[in-house]
């Protein structure tokens, strides 16, 4: 199947579930996400963006038991698809071709 | 020791199960969330914080596609956002809709409370009130004679029940001052007729008022002004009239027919109100139908009685019929025909407002042809687009209605007091928003919202999308704009019918205070006494306390002059009786005429500033023992000797007795009841020669302040008799201006209401006018650099929005005049068709018109040619 586009969002959501790894539960990943894009990330779009991107396959998750004691609640453990390997490589491809040619516009004064 | 687990708030939680998708998935989110919450410092900022985050998460949930979304929803969604992207036109339109649905809920609480919610008796329809009518004199709707009252209950098989009310103020003490209070006397069934039960309290016991050792029951005012609401009001015990009574019941807070204000009942048997020894009338007679009793029924049978006790008693029954009605007619009285015209007036508000909202929807949806036409394009169903529309004014229509309940909400707790106090209508203490009048929100916001949604998804629905799209949003929608000016027209005649009964109600108000009153009631101070208990028993006591004070009034500091009589003019109550020239043959009974009795005392015409108009006024020689002397009115002299030196005459008058009175003065007629009565024929006596009530209202025509002249009044009062209290003070303006309340709120609200709708009116022609200018910019252009000069462009585009105006006008007036009859019965010596209010009212909205064509206008002529044409 032809690879999905992705959207800006997207794209951060599946590179942080990527940079956690081991420890990319939900709350990790959010908490990677305003680290890195330096603002603060709205829960509800967060988590519905990853209920999509796994509804497109390009995420999947398993069920993991806490290990700290103070977690009550099931916690789900990401991680991305080769599908969304590929979605990220396509779009990276695609800004890359955009982006050449134009660091003479974009970083001069 | 185990560390506490993270926890969510059970708000927060219970929120979440319900809104998050279940399972791991959502039990998850919440342990994520509970997690960061046990992170933060504890404080109301945490809470604050967790709250927006569930509100958030909640929505992103609802609002994501595939969980709990659909057609409907997702058109919600749109409506929303377009609403959020457009926030002056949101704002207009949700302001305009609060207002229209907000005044008409407004008042729809209040006519359904007074008009349409059942009486709160028992069985209310069975209820009728019996009334004497002289059909000779035309007199209807009078009290009637207890004699009368006692065979009508001895006689009649199919009433099966009646209670009596005889409103008497009285003076009554809960251990502090004595003061006059309005009370009812009532016979001991009165309530049980209405199924009134006390709230508290056992209620009048079977025998009550048949022996000494009063009780009394209270109103629900009665219990919070004179007891201060005290929970342990029963068997309290207040003096009224001197005489100790026993508090045995308070009333809910209903309507009481004919003791409506009353602060309390007492109870007497009906044989010690009085029998047929004494001719008077003044009961009110409540009665109910016996099972299966048609109201002809009773009518038939009552009348049938009545026609035996004219027979009987010739004397003061000639001439006399009973009169039945329906007990809900009579409660709610003339209160009717006003309210539904207010209902009416603020219907014909939301029917602009509607018609606005319509027209700026309309102007948006052109607005948006573009749009509409490339969805048409990209495969969006007609029908699809069509209900997109009406979803988003359906959408606008209830955030209106809600802010319209705030409105309404608003609306009713400022107008229930001014109605309450312009109409004392019955009843309107149960005004509020309940089951009912939200209801009838939402079905008027519904019927908004498809209103003015349908219009626009019409129109939407029968564009092609290759039309809209060539001509690139910029010379289209002729279609919409023939709609949008028969919106604007149908704005204005509304506005108009508006503004010409606006017109004609203020009219009407004006010809009220400007009525000729037969007084002057500047710097005139009045004040009440009343002499009750058994230090007044009879009527000596009486004499002797009014000539006591007679000398005091005349000496008051900085009082031009003063007096008292005993009912004053527009303040409620009076008496009345039959009367005939004494020096000519005896007319039958039944041709008598009318005269309202007054007694006076002091210079009461002077301190009135009644014209003595012949003869003279009274005089301190008129005393028990000299010759008994009457003052009449101009209305009586007319009717009893027209043309005729009426001085010296001799008036029998059917008081105590027929022994005949001398005319000695005329003094000018005085209203009465009402400042739109005609005048009626008028006999004053004075009270050392005719003791009938054992009470006065003092007026003072004063040079000084109010005040000073009050406590002038106030010593004169106590210097005859400290324990008299003079209560109801009140200047004669005051008296004069609470009589014309009720056509004052009625011309007021309906004036408002007017504003607002050529407000509206003007906003929406100005808009459409606006939106023609902008579509004609490149003609306008052509035009100018063809060498039009800019007052012609002026012309051209005022003259097109007067076309509308114009168009509106006529339809408007034609409407008004068509309506003006349901006006009439509110209307004082104005006519329906008054062409000052018609003219008025066309004039004011030309020239509201004219401003709102000016503008788009004036803006036509600032369009540079070479703009307008490279804007092609």
């Amino acid at each position: 199947m032809s690879p999905s586009f992705l959207g800006e969002f997207e794209q951060m959501v599946l590179l942080a579930v990527l940079q956690q790894g081991e420890s990319a539960f939900a709350l990790e990943v959010r908490q990677e996400l305003e680290r890195s894009a330096g603002r603060s990330v709205s829960r509800g779009a967060f988590y519905t963006t990853l209920d999509r991107l796994e509804r497109k396959g390009l995420v999947r998750w398993e069920e993991r038991l806490p290990r700290d004691s103070r977690r009550s609640a099931p916690l789900r453990h990401f991680e991305v698809t080769p599908d969304g390997i590929d979605a990220l490589r396509t779009s990276r491809r695609a800004l890359e071709t955009l982006w050449r040619g134009l660091d003479e516009v974009l970083e001069g004064t | 020791m185990s560390p506490t687990p993270h926890r969510l708030p059970d708000w927060a939680a219970r929120a979440l199960r319900r809104g998050l998708p279940g399972g791991v998935r959502g039990a998850s989110i919440r342990g994520d969330l509970a997690e960061e919450y046990s992170m933060r410092r504890p404080g109301l900022g945490r809470e604050v914080w967790l709250a927006a985050e569930v509100a958030r998460l909640v929505y992103h949930y609802r609002r994501s596609p595939g969980w709990g979304g659909g057609a409907v929803s997702t058109a919600f969604r749109f409506a929303l956002r377009r609403l959020r992207r457009d926030p002056v036109f949101g704002g207009l339109a949700i302001l305009t809709t609060a207002l229209g649905i907000g005044g008409t809920v407004a008042l729809f609480s209040v006519v359904k409370a007074v008009l349409l919610d059942p009486l709160p008796y028992h069985d209310p329809e069975g209820l009728v009130a019996v009334y004497e009518a002289h059909l000779p004199r035309a007199v209807d709707r009078n009290v009637a004679n207890p004699g009368n009252v006692a065979a009508w209950r001895e006689a009649a098989s199919i009433v099966a029940a009646e209670g009596i009310v005889l409103p008497q103020p009285r003076l009554v003490s809960a251990g502090d001052d004595p003061r006059e209070v309005m009370s009812s006397v009532v016979t001991p069934g009165y309530l049980e007729v209405l199924g009134v039960e006390p709230e508290s309290g056992p209620g009048f016991s079977p025998a009550a008022g048949a022996a000494d050792g009063g009780q009394v029951v209270l109103s629900r005012l009665g219990w919070l002004e004179l007891l201060g609401g005290d929970p342990d009001a029963i068997g309290r015990t207040l003096t009224v009239n001197g005489t100790s009574a026993e508090v045995v019941g308070v009333l809910p807070a209903v309507h009481l027919p004919f003791a409506d204000g009353s602060l309390l009942l007492l109870a007497m048997p009906l044989s010690a109100m009085g029998d047929q020894t004494n001719s008077g009338r003044f009961l009110n007679v409540v009665a109910r139908r016996a099972a299966g009793a048609e109201l002809a029924d009773v009518r038939r049978e009552l009348q049938s009685i009545t026609a035996g006790l004219r027979a009987t008693h010739p004397d003061f029954n000639a001439g006399w019929y009973v009169q039945v009605e329906e007990l809900r007619g009579e409660v709610l009285g003339d209160v009717r025909a006003p309210l539904w015209i207010l209902f009416g007036a603020v219907g014909v508000l939301l029917l602009v407002a509607c018609v606005n909202v319509a027209n700026l929807t309309l102007a948006r949806a052109t607005d948006r042809s573009g749009e509409l036409a490339v969805r048409t394009a990209l495969g969006a169903s007609r029908g699809g687009l069509a209900g997109q529309l009406v979803v988003e004014s359906l959408v606008l229509a209830a955030l209106g209605g809600f802010a319209g309940i705030g409105v309404a909400w608003l609306g009713t707790r400022l107008l229930t007091p001014a109605l309450m106090e312009s109409f004392t209508i019955p009843r309107l203490g149960d005004v509020g928003l309940d089951i009912g009048v939200l209801a009838f929100a939402a079905a008027v916001t519904a019927g908004t919202g498809l209103f003015f949604g349908l219009a626009p998804a019409v129109s939407a629905g029968r564009r092609g999308p290759a039309a809209t799209l060539g001509a690139e949003g910029r010379r289209v929608g002729r279609g919409g704009g023939r709609v949008r000016r028969l919106l604007v027209v149908a704005e204005v005649a509304l506005s108009v019918v508006l503004l010409t009964t606006a017109g004609l109600l203020v009219r009407s108000f004006d010809s009220i205070t400007n009525a000729e009153t037969g007084f002057d009631a500047a710097r005139v101070v009045t004040g009440r006494v009343n002499l009750a208990g058994p230090r007044y028993a009879g009527t000596e006591p009486d004499i002797r306390f009014f000539d006591a004070l007679e000398p005091r009034l005349a000496s008051l500091p900085g009082a031009d002059a003063a007096g008292g009589v005993s009912f004053l003019p527009l303040d409620g109550l009076g008496s009345a009786t039959s009367f005939h020239a004494a020096d000519r043959a005896v007319p039958p009974r039944e041709e008598w005429l009318v005269a309202d009795i007054r007694t006076v005392t002091g210079d009461y015409f002077g301190a009135m500033g009644i014209a003595l108009v012949q003869g003279r006024a009274f005089e301190a020689t008129d005393r028990q023992d000299s010759e008994r002397v009457v003052v009449v009115s101009r209305s009586l002299v007319e009717r009893t000797w027209p043309g005729e030196n009426p001085i010296g005459r001799p008036l029998a008058i059917n008081w105590d007795d027929l022994e005949p009175w001398t005319v000695v003065g005329v003094v000018e007629d005085v209203v009465h009841a009402d400042l739109t009565d005609a005048p009626r024929p008028m006999a004053y006596h004075t009270v050392a020669q005719a003791p009938y009530f054992p009470f006065m209202t003092l007026v003072v025509r004063t040079r000084a302040d109010a005040a000073e002249a009050v406590a002038g009044l106030r010593r004169a009062v106590a210097g005859v008799d400290p324990a008299v209290p003079l209560t109801r003070v009140q200047t004669m303006d005051a008296v004069v201006r609470a009589s014309t309340a009720r056509p004052r709120i009625t011309a007021f609200l309906v004036t408002l209401f007017a504003a607002v709708a050529a407000l509206l009116a003007a906003v929406g022609l100005y808009g459409v006018l606006s939106f023609a200018v902008a579509r004609r910019v490149r003609e306008i252009g052509v035009r100018m650099a063809l060498g039009a000069r800019a007052a012609d462009v002026v012309t051209m585009v005022t003259l097109q929005g007067l076309r509308l105006v114009a168009a509106g006008l006529v339809i408007g007036l034609a409407i008004a005049a068509a309506g003006s009859r349901l006006l009439e019965s509110i209307l004082f010596s104005v006519s329906g068709r008054d062409p000052l209010a018609f003219g008025a009212s066309a004039a004011l909205f030309a020239l509201v018109g004219a401003a709102a064509c000016v503008i788009p206008a004036l803006r036509a002529v600032r369009v540079r040619p070479g703009m307008a044409l490279r804007e092609e």
